[in-house]
């Protein structure tokens, strides 16, 4: 149950939800789709006076841009999950949403901003952002800010966004000439968090042999890490190809996250594993 | 798919026959339940739905250490703040005798355990995270909670005791005053020289298992309110299972007459054991009440539902066994870690686990016995099972150790060692009569259910490309209907049946529904003994002001006594309804049958009376028809099922279960070997509680029970951390299964009737269990066999699992 009163707000614009942040300060918690801050409420683990709402801001939606994709912050999974676009030029993101646990019912509400915002190491969308090489918009009273978003997660449930700060839209560069994109998620069981996610963008040349490849490994360690997975350019994409990358991917666990559902060296064993398909899946 | 069938009708290598349901009455008929409209048009009430005018709302105070002094509380913040209406504290209940401590459910003292008084609220020490330290009323929930942050507790934090190593270690503190050492009970179940036997014996493996601490989570939490009247009674309502249980323990505890207290339970979502009564929050809203006058209502939270755990045991077991196969010995000692002692019947549970040996198998020579230890985990209560499941899961794993060791076929090991059919009823070594039963047919119905060879097939076909299919065929045994002497677990109950003017029928019972559908298969045997069609029945349970006295529901009894005695109460009315409609029929000596609202003469169909008209020609023309039966239609009786001896015999041991179900299961899973994840992707299931009141509910009952088995099996664990804080507070920590974790559920009836009760019904409920527990760990374990692995610790998930893979791995194959 949610303890004690709070403010209720739904700024119908981006400079609004950012006047309403700047005046709430500490005492402001901004909800995307809720799916994170309100249980929070309800267990009491936060706890704040203003709760500013961006389901009237303007920030839905998926679309084209630059070649690559523009993706408001409260464009929610089942948005992605449905939209062709978002399949053409960045599947693994589609894939992603489409995969999301709790039913439509979570799909319709959560966000991608949000859950990047909220940066849970067990959850499915910083690992994809990062593998997507996405950027993330943030506006403040003083302007714009990009950050990459392999910079943008600095730790479990830290986000760069700074006080005063909206994540407004994230971006997604245009994919490599016939690209193909590859995400796996592991869980425990139907209702589990997700323990280790992978995500790759691979180009794959006429002659079929790999011309690009970024593969990032979420859940593992306290945040998404890119793996080098350069080698693989010049080969053909096969179950060798995807075996090889394995031991690196291992290696790059230097700081594997623990919760009550599993600890830290069995996601760290788990996380070739799961590149391992991310790749295949791309295959 | 659900066959029915009889214990007989499998022919050797043939397919199962299958029983059509009997024609005519509706006992065995598959009656959809008979009130389901109110719950599926949301009309049912729950505890929460009740509402009485100016209720003020209770939170709990709860402390966050495991082990501590509570040096002092302030609760003057809290009492400052305009929406709190009172607060409370432990000093509050001792210095104002509020109540005294709670009656256990089942206190240890019986057994000649040490026991301890627990209070609503902790008076000086909490020996668990979340015990109750202080309470709030306010005006709401929401205000009643928030209030809590207000009250200061100024705790002496002391190292805490989570597990048995440490709390039976020399020099360990002892965690309750006035104990000897933190050892509850030990409870030994000895028959024949178990070390001399295993010294004879071919072949002995000697292992551990684990069985992990998890819990019982129904949909609906609990919640109590409490109402005292302006005549000084008090009427309790609770998501409850033991109205009448209740009412004398909140007697007992408030110091109140128990005719001055009414409880009331409306319909339930779910009991599975955790509503069974002993808890704080009881007798807390009955004091809170009294002080703010006015009715105070508590629900409890998901959280608060998940500190109460159950079953945590480690089994050390020594089995002999000749080469053949057959069991010769078995010498087991369990320790179970039931944390804080509470008043609810939880620790009982580590009793059952040790009774229950040596499960279905013939086993000449046994010892097996259980410590209970008290550390500073959270309280047990009961789950659906009742510690069967312990007893379940290491007998099956042993005999699953023994067929691979032997390189026998798991099914022709069970064969060799089970009961035989002309063998029951079966004196077991710990004094246990098991009543009847055919395990061999149901292994034959199992074999064929899940295509037993077929998938051994395709397990070696997978097996040579790599992939890991499992197999786990195990036996469940689930003693049912309790009755232990000198507690408040009763084996008998009642049941009241009335018939009005109009030819309505009123069945009121001592049992409860948790949502079972027990009251359905109440009204099925009631309408069938009267003659009436099912629409003209009513049933009322739950209620101790209406409802004659009975135990409530646990240990799958309400059809086995409360359905029993209806059949009895039935009865009554349905013979004072023949004798009227003989008298107006004039029908002499012949017959009358009573079916479908009508009584008729045997043989002369239009010789007939509706029986309303005879009910209300018995109230309405007593005096002037000589001879009609006396009103009123109502008649009160109770039923006691055979077979419970309380007389302890040469070694001291009684027999309270008159009954005893069974279940074969089988599962098929794939485990993932580089990630340890498991999909089921068969569950297959013959179950016999003699005869079925309703199939239907029965197979409801089994497709829960058996679900939440495999859930409690290979993703259910509440975890600690390194204090004894609790670690799986929600349902994103505490992993229950989805539709989606479990395949569609095969399951064949077998039937063979109890000699010992009326019907010749079984418990049924319960038997899923700890076969679903059972099943999916020697799946698993049977999949990973190739590489070397045994498992020995319980939950199955994919960390474990992988654990398990790797440590055979490092020891090159051997498990």
């Amino acid at each position: 149950m949610i303890k004690r009163r709070f403010t209720y707000q739904t700024p119908s614009s981006v400079d609004e939800a950012v006047a309403a942040v700047v005046e709430a300060g500490a005492d402001g918690e901004i909800v995307g789709g809720g799916t994170w801050v309100v249980p929070e409420m309800t267990h009491g683990v936060r706890d704040p006076r203003v709760v500013i709402d961006l389901r009237n801001a303007g920030l839905a939606g998926a679309a084209a841009s630059n070649g690559g994709l523009a993706v408001g912050a409260m464009t929610t999974y089942a948005e992605l999950a449905s939209s062709s676009v978002v399949q053409e030029r960045a599947g693994a993101l589609a894939t992603m949403a489409a995969g999301i646990t709790g039913g439509a019912q979570v799909r319709n509400q959560g966000t991608l901003g949000g859950s990047a915002c909220y940066a849970s190491p067990s959850s499915d969308a910083p690992g994809t952002l990062v593998g997507l090489d996405a950027t993330m918009h943030l506006r403040s009273g003083s302007g714009s800010r990009e950050v990459a978003a392999a910079d943008f997660f600095t730790g479990a449930f830290e986000g760069d966004v700074q006080d005063g700060e909206v994540l407004e839209q994230i971006t997604i560069p245009a994919p490599p000439e016939n690209a193909r994109f590859g995400h796996y998620k592991l869980k425990l069981v139907e209702s589990s968090w997700p323990i280790a996610t992978a995500t790759c963008v691979v180009g794959v040349g006429a002659d079929g042999a790999v011309t690009s490849a970024r593969l990032a490994v979420g859940g593992v360690n306290t945040t998404p890490y890119l793996v080098d997975v350069s080698g693989l350019v010049g080969s053909t994409l096969d179950g060798a190809a995807a075996e090889s990358v394995v031991e690196t991917v291992r290696a790059g666990a230097s700081d594997p996250y623990s919760d009550v559902l599993a600890d830290g060296g069995y996601r760290q064993q788990v996380s070739g594993v799961v590149a391992k398909r991310a790749l295949l899946a791309a295959s | 798919m659900t066959l029915v069938c009889s214990a007989d009708q499998i022919e050797e290598g043939g397919a199962i026959a299958v029983t059509e349901a009997p024609a005519g009455g509706y006992v065995g008929s598959r009656e959809t339940k008979h009130n389901g409209d109110l719950f599926l048009t949301g009309r049912a009430t729950y505890f929460n739905d009740v509402a009485l005018p100016n209720t003020a709302h209770a939170a709990v105070l709860r402390s966050p250490h495991a082990h501590a002094r509570i040096k002092s509380i302030d609760t003057s913040a809290a009492e400052a703040s305009p929406q709190v209406i009172a607060t409370l504290t432990g000093a509050d209940i001792q210095a104002g005798e509020l109540s005294g401590p709670i009656p256990f459910f089942i206190d240890p003292a019986v057994f000649g355990g040490q026991t301890r008084e627990n209070f609503p609220l902790a008076i000086d020490k909490v020996l668990m995270a979340g015990q109750p330290v202080a309470a709030v009323v306010a005006e709401t929930a929401a205000d009643a909670e928030a209030a809590l942050d207000l009250i200061t507790v100024d705790y002496e934090v002391l190292d805490p005791l989570l597990e048995p190593d440490e709390a039976l270690a020399d020099g360990a503190v002892v965690l309750n005053d006035g104990w000897d050492n933190n050892i509850v009970i030990t409870i030994p179940f000895v028959e024949g020289d178990a070390e001399a036997a295993l010294a004879e014996a071919d072949n002995v493996i000697e292992d551990t298992f684990y069985v992990h601490r998890h819990s019982t989570q129904p949909i609906e939490p609990r919640g109590n309110m409490a109402h005292w009247e302006t005549d000084g009674t008090l009427t309790f309502y609770g998501s409850i299972q033991n109205p009448h249980p209740l009412r004398l323990h909140l007697s007992q505890a408030l110091g109140v007459s128990e005719s001055g207290i009414r409880v009331i339970a409306p319909f339930v979502g779910g009991g599975l054991g955790l509503k069974m009564h002993g808890h704080p929050e009881e007798a807390l809203v009955c004091i809170l009440a009294k002080i703010v006058d006015r009715p105070v209502k508590w629900l409890e939270d998901r959280r608060e539902t998940l500190l109460i755990g159950g079953l945590e045991q480690k089994h050390t077991f020594k089995v002999g066994f000749s080469d053949d196969g057959t069991i010769t010995a078995l010498h087991n000692r369990i320790v179970a870690n039931i944390g804080m002692l509470g008043s609810a019947p939880g620790w009982g549970m580590a009793f059952l686990s040790a009774l229950g040996f040596p499960s279905g198998y013939k086993v000449p020579v046994t010892d097996v016995s259980v410590d209970v230890v008290t550390t500073n985990k959270g309280i047990w209560n009961a789950t659906r099972g009742y510690g069967k499941q312990g007893t379940n899961i290491v007998m099956e794993r042993m005999v699953d150790l023994i067929s691979r060791k032997l390189d026998l076929d798991r099914i022709a090991v069970r064969r060799r060692n089970m009961i035989t059919k002309d063998e029951f009823p079966y004196a077991t070594n710990s004094g246990l009569n098991i009543d009847s039963g055919d395990y061999h047919a149901a292994l034959d119905k199992l074999e064929v259910l899940i295509d037993y060879e077929g998938t051994k097939k395709e397990q070696a076909r997978l097996r040579e490309e790599g992939r890991y299919l499992g197999i786990g065929v195990t036996f469940e045994l689930t003693p049912e209907s309790a009755d232990i002497p000198g507690t408040i677990v009763g084996g008998f109950d009642s049941a009241q049946v009335k018939m009005d003017p109009s030819g309505n029928v009123t069945v009121l019972s001592g049992t409860t529904t948790p949502g079972s559908g027990n009251d359905t298969g109440l009204a099925q045997i009631v309408a069938d003994e009267v003659g009436v069609t099912l629409d003209k029945i009513t049933v009322i349970q739950g209620d101790t002001e209406t409802c004659p006295y009975g135990f409530g529901n646990y240990s799958g009894r309400s059809i086995v006594s409360g359905g029993n005695s209806a059949v009895l109460a039935g009865r009554d009315i349905g013979d004072k309804i023949r004798e009227g409609a003989a008298l107006l029929l004039e029908a002499g000596g012949e017959d009358i049958e009573l079916s479908e609202n009508m009584a008729r003469v045997a043989g002369a169909p239009d010789k007939a009376i509706p029986i309303p008209n005879v009910a209300e020609t018995i109230y309405t023309l007593n005096f002037a028809i000589p001879g009609i039966p006396e009103p009123p239609l109502e008649s009160t009786r109770v039923y006691k099922p055979e077979n419970i001896r309380h007389t302890p015999d040469e070694k001291g041991r009684i027999q309270p279960y008159p009954t005893y179900s069974y279940a074969m299961h089988g599962v098929v899973v794939e485990v993932d070997p580089e990630t340890g994840v498991v999909d089921i992707k068969k569950v297959g299931i013959v179950h016999d509680c003699g005869t079925m009141i309703n199939p239907l509910f029965i197979e409801g009952q089994m497709a829960g029970a058996v679900a939440m088995g495999i859930g409690n099996g290979f993703s259910e664990e509440l975890r600690y951390d390194e204090n004894g804080v609790p670690l799986s507070t929600r349902f994103k920590a505490y992993l229950m299964p989805r539709a989606g974790d479990l395949p569609p559920i095969e399951l064949v009836h077998q039937v063979t009737k109890s000699p010992f009760t009326l019907l010749g019904t079984k418990g049924a409920g319960e038997a899923g269990v700890g076969g679903g527990m059972s099943v999916i760990l020697n799946a698993v374990d049977d999949a990973l066999a190739p590489l070397g692995v045994t498992i020995r610790e319980l939950p199955v998930n994919p960390p474990n699992v992988l654990k398990a893979i790797n440590e055979a791995a490092s020891n090159g194959g051997q498990g």
